[in-house]
């Protein structure tokens, strides 16, 4: 199909496409110039392949690969059981109280992956986890039955903290996917099993992929659970890694770059699944010209399991871990619970958290940068997917490739080369909040364009065609059209991107300058000066406000839904 | 200025020659602007003016300026307090703050650097950094006024940096998990097997394993760090965060926590208590004024009012700890009283590199 666009949409894909380039190549290209380099970024030096040998000849490597492999499977293998069951039972069952999985899952990754790390930490440590206290006084185990420094308490926590994520692409893919065949299936007697399993699951299969390989590769990318936990525990993974040489003396930027290439690798093979997935999904396309209403599925009895699930997922994930930062919160110094802890509660640490320097300044930029970060993001992200999923410009799945290799940037490093970039080019961003924005378009571009490809993916393009033909322009049916049909999928991403940026340290650690510090900075700086009680004052104040965003944003975005 | 060899003929004509050569047309204007203000600081000598002329000439210039710029680890909560006192006195000023680790610190130094930029008037660094701030250039030498009763173990001996504070360290203990009785008591103890992961330590030791070579030489540190990590050491990061663990009964030992946090936890009660070890190990906690400062005059006040008795006592009442300044009357100095302390010297410094690699090499693999 080949639409006559006029030529002013023509500049704004070819503008996008090439924004989006140049916003990729600059970390990128930092990290494949960095792996062949003996000497630090800036530095003139001959080209060098010793990095990539020092790695590769390294016997500490080979455990590192397969525990990062264990780690990135068994949580993407979780968190897909549950976000899986939870988008079910939200968008195709009767399940009481089965929006509240939204809430949950936007407020789960509200709680910085740092706070969550502690939290559980707190609950399930071999000696003053909460959890393993009571079920020893509570059954008289002579051995703390969890001990949370192993790689099944970093699969446990890893795969909750890749709930959210993988819960909002299922989601928006199933609330997209037209259910007459899975209705047909049950009107020809078919189980709600069968359904799921012959019907559902394998339509699902385009998003099921894309979510799992996005989570695979964030796992193998993700460093607050591996740094908290695996640390500790001296179970190394290759962020982890890649974190202790940059952090050593001096830094080993060649070292961290031919890491960070090998992460690039698995993000490749990655991708490329994901393209083939991408290819066949005609096959799964739902979405039609035709009207369609999803039709809940009466649970039965049943249905109260359902909500059950969510509630166990809920208190799992959010409540418990927010009863320990709220315990923490209230004392002068973190203590298991004891008639001495509760005799020294205060809410002091609230008023020095209030009154900690720049606080409030911090969280005004937090806020504008999620805001306006997250609209920019999701704005470019579309565009994207639109030229990878319904054009057939040349270079499309070359395009899709680059807006994902971000993710398999170190945070440490995608700051380290903005720095270096917008030192040396006379745009003059540099300590201003706007490099902090380019950051995080940057750094969240791999997922708001898998959100918005699995999106587009399932919507027909007969939809499109049909405004063309009636005169309209490539960008009246982008905004009058796909826009409409992609608010699900804008609202969910937009969320994520928000919290997400509301939480990020790793990048903006070297980007922030005095008059653009974040709140996310300052709970790092609180956590590191040790005082708990006020990370989780601040913690518990903003989970609370960005609760109530979400809330009321869920509900501003469910009147704009097309039902 | 170190001060006193050139004569001040040779200083003005080489000012005049520099001054010409920077301000040409084409010299990056952030450079020459700095160069120019910083020579101009430079270009007299102490030992010429009385300390009042010195602080007349060093106001008018920070009165241009308006602006000092401040980069550390330490905490905003310290140094906003501090900033409150030295800007009832130069209310002219108004300070940047910024603050990161020590490594993120040198990166963020290094790479501006590399870019010809240079943001920063004074910073922080940590003692494994300062030999490559300095072989780059990027460390001020500066005739620090105040510091002549400070023990010589607290400054550079050619001016590059003073200590904002000295750390000391202590292996501490949970009292509710560990008796007085069978709590170690010497370095050795920390090596007796029931201590198996037992113990907490931060995963960054490089700057601890200098302190033990400046107290035992290198071989022993050697030996002993190798004997250590058959306790199998529990890792984390930051001194304050594995304290709060400690007190929270996480562990039952940490082998270098900060003495100053851990007298602060005893005062709320915390089961917290300390080994009096043999030698208590110390280290400065290093600061500078960088070479090519934008605010060069504000960066010398700074300096020099920090150094003072008044700066060092602000600095004391914010963080609790302990200060170079031996008149500055510190808790601290009480509870060490008739131990033998060890400060890691400046010179040994320089063995930053070697002493991370022995670190990572006994204890990451």
């Amino acid at each position: 199909m080949t639409y006559r666009r006029p030529r002013s949409d023509t500049v704004l894909l070819i503008f996008t496409a090439a924004l989006v380039v140049y916003l990729v190549l600059t970390p990128l290209g930092m990290l494949i110039w960095n792996s062949f380099k003996a000497t630090p970024p800036g530095v003139p030096g001959p080209l060098t392949l010793d990095n990539f040998i020092n790695a590769y000849l390294d016997p500490t490597l080979y455990p590192l690969v397969a525990n990062s492999f264990l780690y990135a499977t068994g949580s993407t293998v979780f968190a897909f059981f549950i976000a899986f069951t939870m988008a079910w039972l939200v968008e195709r069952t009767n399940a009481p109280l089965r929006d509240l999985a939204y809430v949950i899952a936007i407020v789960s990754t509200i709680i910085p992956g740092m706070i969550a790390s502690i939290a559980w930490l707190m609950l399930l440590h071999p000696r003053i986890g909460l959890v393993n206290r009571a079920l020893i006084n509570i059954f008289g185990f002579s051995e703390p039955p969890f001990n949370i420094y192993t790689m099944t308490g970093m699969i446990f926590i890893g795969g909750l903290r890749h709930v959210p994520i993988m819960f909002l692409l299922l989601a928006g893919a199933l609330r997209s996917m037209d259910p007459s065949l899975e209705e047909s299936a049950a009107t020809c007697g078919s189980g709600i099993s069968a359904t799921l399993r012959r019907i559902t699951l394998p339509l699902m299969l385009p998003a099921s992929a894309a979510a799992m390989i996005y989570s695979f590769i964030n796992a193998v990318e993700a460093f607050e659970v591996p740094a908290l936990i695996g640390i500790p525990a001296r179970i190394y993974v290759f962020s982890t890694k890649i974190y202790l040489v940059m952090h050593q003396s001096p830094p080993d930027y060649g070292l961290s770059a031919a890491l960070g290439m090998t992460v690039l690798m698995i993000a490749v093979v990655g991708t490329v699944f994901y393209q083939r997935v991408l290819t066949r999904g005609e096959r799964y396309v739902t979405v039609t010209g035709k009207g369609y209403r999803p039709r809940a599925i009466d649970l039965g009895k049943g249905r109260y399991l359902g909500t059950v699930f969510l509630f166990t997922f809920l208190f799992l994930d959010v409540i418990l871990p927010m009863l320990v930062l709220v315990w923490a919160s209230l004392l002068p110094y973190y203590q298991v619970p004891s008639m001495r802890a509760f005799r020294s509660l205060s809410l002091a640490s609230y008023v020095n958290a209030l009154k900690y320097p720049g606080v409030l300044q911090s969280a005004q930029n937090s806020l504008l940068l999620s805001v306006v970060g997250g609209c920019i993001t999701m704005f470019l992200a579309a565009i994207i997917s639109w030229i990878v999923v319904r054009s057939k410009v040349p270079g499309r799945r070359l395009l899709d490739f680059l807006a994902f290799t971000p993710i398999a940037v170190p945070g440490i490093v995608m700051g380290l080369a903005l720095m270096f970039v917008y030192l040396n080019l006379p745009i003059p961003i540099y300590g201003t909040i706007w490099i902090l924005l380019i950051a995080f378009v940057t750094k969240y571009m791999p997922w708001a364009t898998r959100n918005t490809n699995a999106g587009l993916l399932q919507i027909h393009k007969e939809l499109e065609e049909a405004s063309e033909v009636s005169g309209a322009s490539w960008w009246q049916t982008f905004r009058r059209v796909l826009v409409p049909l992609l608010v699900a999928t804008f609202a969910s991403g937009f969320l994520y991107i928000f919290s997400h940026i509301m939480r990020e340290i790793s990048t903006a650690i070297l980007l922030y300058s005095p008059k653009s510090n974040l709140l996310s900075i300052i709970i790092w700086e609180l956590w590191q000066a040790g005082t708990i009680a006020e990370v989780g004052a601040v913690s518990v104040m903003l989970v609370l406000l960005l609760g109530v965003v979400t809330f009321i944003g869920r509900k501003y975005v469910g009147r704009l839904s097309v039902s | 200025m170190s001060g006193g060899k050139l004569s001040p003929k040779f200083l003005t004509a080489s000012v005049l020659v520099s001054i010409t050569y920077l301000v040409r047309p084409g010299a990056p204007p952030v450079v020459a602007a700095s160069l120019v203000s910083s020579l101009q600081v430079a270009a007299v000598a102490p030992s010429q003016e009385s300390e009042r002329q010195r602080e007349a000439r060093l106001v008018e210039g920070a009165k241009k300026e308006g602006k000092l710029i401040f980069w550390t680890g330490g905490t905003a909560k310290d140094w906003q307090y501090v900033f409150s006192k030295f800007r009832q006195k130069y209310m002219f000023l108004t300070t940047d703050y910024w603050r990161a680790t020590d490594a993120d610190l040198y990166q963020k130094i290094t790479t501006e650097a590399r870019a010809g930029q240079y943001n920063v008037d004074v910073s922080g660094a940590d003692v494994e950094y300062l030999q490559q701030l300095k072989n780059a250039g990027l460390m001020k030498k500066y005739n620090w006024p105040n510091t002549a009763g400070w023990s010589p173990q607290y400054k550079d001996r050619e001016g590059y940096w003073i200590a904002h504070h000295v750390l000391c360290l202590v292996p501490a203990y949970n009292t509710n998990l560990v008796s007085a009785a069978e709590a170690p008591k010497s370095w050795d103890d920390l090596l007796d097997p029931k201590w198996n992961k037992a113990i907490s330590m931060d995963k960054d030791g490089g700057d601890w394993v200098l302190m033990l070579w400046s107290a035992w030489g290198k071989e022993k540190t050697v030996n002993y760090l190798k004997q250590l990590a058959r306790n199998n050491l529990v890792f984390g990061e930051g001194a304050g965060a594995r304290t709060q663990m400690l007190a929270a009964g996480a562990v039952k030992i940490d082998v270098r926590l900060n003495l100053h946090q851990i007298l602060e936890y005893q005062k709320k009660n915390a089961p917290l208590d300390w080994v009096r070890t043999d030698p208590i190990l110390s280290r400065p906690g290093p600061l500078f004024i960088a070479q090519h400062a934008p605010h060069p005059n504000a960066a010398a006040l700074f300096g020099d009012w920090f150094s003072s008795l008044e700066g060092q006592q602000a600095y004391y009442e914010a963080s609790g700890k302990l200060v170079p300044d031996p008149k500055v009357k510190s808790h601290l100095s009480e509870a060490l009283k008739g131990l033998k302390i060890s400060v890691l010297p400046a010179e040994l410094t320089v063995r930053g590199n070697e002493a991370g690699a022995i670190w990572r090499d006994i204890f990451w693999k």
